[in-house]
């Protein structure tokens, strides 16, 4: 049963399909590994922080509820990308570095809107819920706008429909008429660095680095707060 | 006892609570209130019968014409009323619609792949997983199927939903049930897009053929 | 439901896009600083790393030439092809995380570059056709026996794009059905 998914055999616990056999000695001088893992020294780096957004966009992508707000990354770059701006206005250069530090200016960009679009987008349709439970990982700006979006959606379902309903149903129990995100569903995850003692239906699983598993968001949303798993 | 306010009593917020806990995901949301296929998977019609008189509710039995509703009548009431009915309150007893029953299951399990689930009822997996929160002896047989059914389709479905060149989509998709409809759709729109996306790269400029058509078709007037 | 893929194609571009690359440039130029790090100096005709974005922008201009990755020939690519092809009921074998991406745009937007684009497009596709029916396999193994858990290896971007909406919430189904009774 062999075959690129390794699942786990329920009576021995041990996996039903093995590494590829080595043709690896081939593959050895090609450096088959993206994504150089942060060490200590980048983060503090423009590079680093870049690196950073990056990911922050790609779990927040994946990921049902809405994580924790990277400020320092979205702070550093917006500075980064002001910084920029503000050195070619001023000064002479050829034509093709202009060019080239502008295009890398619009993919910052590019990262930075989408990863706040899709916060929005995800603190929209959970209006409700992020009021609730997870306020905290929501920025200063971000919870002005969940505050005034759920007064406005309330004024206007009261104004369109709950105003011409009779009295007993007028009232929308916000604990009843909620949409939540599901925490259950399935995600792939790639590994950062060993990962142990992961519960999954009681079963204590381990990662390897940068090895890559599907799973139950719920259990391995702590280990993604903390970095040591990212979503793909 | 009033029943007609008990009835009532199945408001807006209390339907609301039975379908917290047995809301069907739709993936991406672990409880949508306003989610119309919840709604409509809550309407399965399910046979109960009284266990004590409901006064002056004859009318929602078609065929009699008493006024009241006497105990031991058997009613198909919707999901959402039978469960709120028949719990605590205990004034009805229920039991396994049609097709979730013994026979149907079997049938299910002798065949799968070419049973008709749209017909079975086009929520066939929503409304039974509804089914599971009712306190019928049957509920581990009722998921034992439902999870083997699915198992067994599933390949179809996803052999279907990659192929993207299969333009028929309507003779495929209608024997599915809804939620198999809604990961045909998934599966299809992904590869839709990368198809999409390997193709316009790829795309030159082609007269289009309506114009080539008329081309030749002066052509051969000639 | 969200019928719509998290993410898109255009996404996982743009994540390749940050893939450096050797090009032989035709224009000179000091070193320079990015975001990514400094690349440069840019000397005519001497190989030098950039990232992919900026090779294209150069390429587009006729201000460089595009060397060829080492896993991007026919060479490399077809020992791939057979160890794919002789084992197809095994898991899939090392290749880079990108390799659709890159291979697709280099192939639309460089292809004088590579030394037998074509025969490259047709090995590129049979790659990915033999790895997509061996995770269909294996997909449809893991949804019938239920499993809740699985590792994958070597699974590239653009194959985790195509079979995550149906293996996701196929196992999320059943994980519903069995916590429900």
């Amino acid at each position: 049963m062999a075959g690129p998914f390794i699942l786990r055999d329920e009576q021995t616990g041990k996996s039903l399909s093995q590494s590829p056999p080595s043709a690896e000695s081939k593959l050895k001088e090609l450096d088959l590994d993206e994504e150089p893992i942060q060490t200590a020294d980048d983060t503090l780096t423009a590079y680093g922080m870049y690196q950073g957004l990056v990911k922050a966009w790609r779990n927040e992508l994946f990921a049902p509820d809405v994580l924790s707000y990277k400020g320092d990354y979205v702070e550093c770059m917006l500075e980064v990308v002001k910084a920029m701006e503000d050195s070619l206005r001023g000064s002479e250069v050829p034509e093709i570095v202009r060019s080239l530090h502008q295009l890398e200016l619009e993919r910052v960009r590019y990262v930075l809107s989408a990863y706040l679009r899709k916060r929005l987008e995800k603190i929209e349709k959970y209006a409700d819920y992020n009021t609730v439970e997870d306020i905290d990982n929501l920025s200063g700006e971000e919870r002005i706008f969940i505050r005034e979006y759920i007064e406005n959606m309330d004024r206007l379902f009261e104004n369109v429909a709950l105003r011409h309903m009779p009295p007993m149903v007028r009232n929308l129990d916000k604990d009843k008429a909620k949409v939540t995100p599901n925490l259950d569903e399935f995600v792939f995850i790639r590994a950062n660095e060993d990962v142990g003692g992961v519960m999954i239906d009681d079963e204590a699983v381990n990662f390897d680095k940068n090895s890559i598993h599907i799973l139950r968001y719920s259990e391995v949303k702590s280990v993604i707060e903390k970095g040591r798993v990212d979503l793909i | 006892m009033n029943s007609l306010s008990q009835l009532n009593n199945t408001s807006l917020s209390q339907s609301a609570s039975f379908r917290d806990s047995t809301y069907v995901s739709h993936y991406s949301e672990a409880f949508n209130f306003y989610d119309i296929d919840d709604i409509l998977a809550s309407e399965l019609r399910i046979p109960c019968s009284f266990n004590v008189t409901a006064y002056r509710l004859g009318y929602l039995h078609t065929n009699s014409k008493t006024e009241h509703i006497e105990t031991g009548t058997n009613l198909e009431l919707p999901l959402w009323l039978a469960k709120s009915l028949a719990g605590r309150k205990n004034i009805v007893k229920v039991s396994v619609p049609i097709r979730y029953t013994k026979e149907i299951r079997q049938e299910l399990e002798a065949d799968a792949n070419s049973s008709d689930l749209n017909k079975l009822g086009p929520y066939y997996y929503e409304s039974g997983i509804k089914l599971l929160s009712f306190d019928t002896p049957d509920v581990d047989a009722i998921a034992e199927v439902l999870i083997k059914t699915f198992c067994s389709r599933s390949r179809y479905i996803m052999d279907r939903s990659h192929n993207i060149y299969d333009r028929d989509q309507l003779q495929i998709t209608n024997r599915l049930d809804e939620s198999e409809k809604k990961l045909f759709m998934c599966g299809r729109q992904s590869v839709e897009k990368f198809q999409q996306w390997e193709t316009q790269k790829c795309k030159k400029l082609s007269s289009s053929g309506f114009v080539r058509m008329k081309r030749k078709r002066q052509f051969d007037d000639i | 439901m969200s019928d719509s893929p998290k993410i898109t194609p255009a996404d996982l571009d743009y994540l390749a896009m940050n893939e450096v690359i050797f090009i032989l440039p035709g224009f000179s130029l000091g070193r320079i600083t990015l975001i990514l790090g400094d690349f440069g100096p840019f000397v005519p005709s001497i190989a030098t790393k950039a990232p992919l974005w900026f090779a294209l922008y150069l390429k587009e201009r006729k201000l460089c030439q595009i060397q060829v990755p080492s896993w991007l020939t026919c060479e490399w690519l077809e020992t791939k092809r057979n160890e794919e092809r002789s084992d197809p009921d095994g898991p899939l074998h090392p290749i880079h995380l990108h390799y659709m991406e890159i291979s697709s745009i280099l192939l639309n937007h460089a292809s004088d570059d590579i030394p037998q684009a074509e025969e490259i497009r047709t090995l590129i596709k049979d790659i990915w056709d033999m790895r997509m029916s061996k995770l269909r396999r294996s997909i449809s193994i893991m949804i019938k026996e239920q499993h809740v858990h699985a590792q994958v290896k070597n699974i590239s971007y653009m194959e985790l794009f195509c079979i995550r909406p149906h293996l996701c919430n196929s196992l999320f189904l059943i994980d519903h059905i069995q916590k429900a009774s």
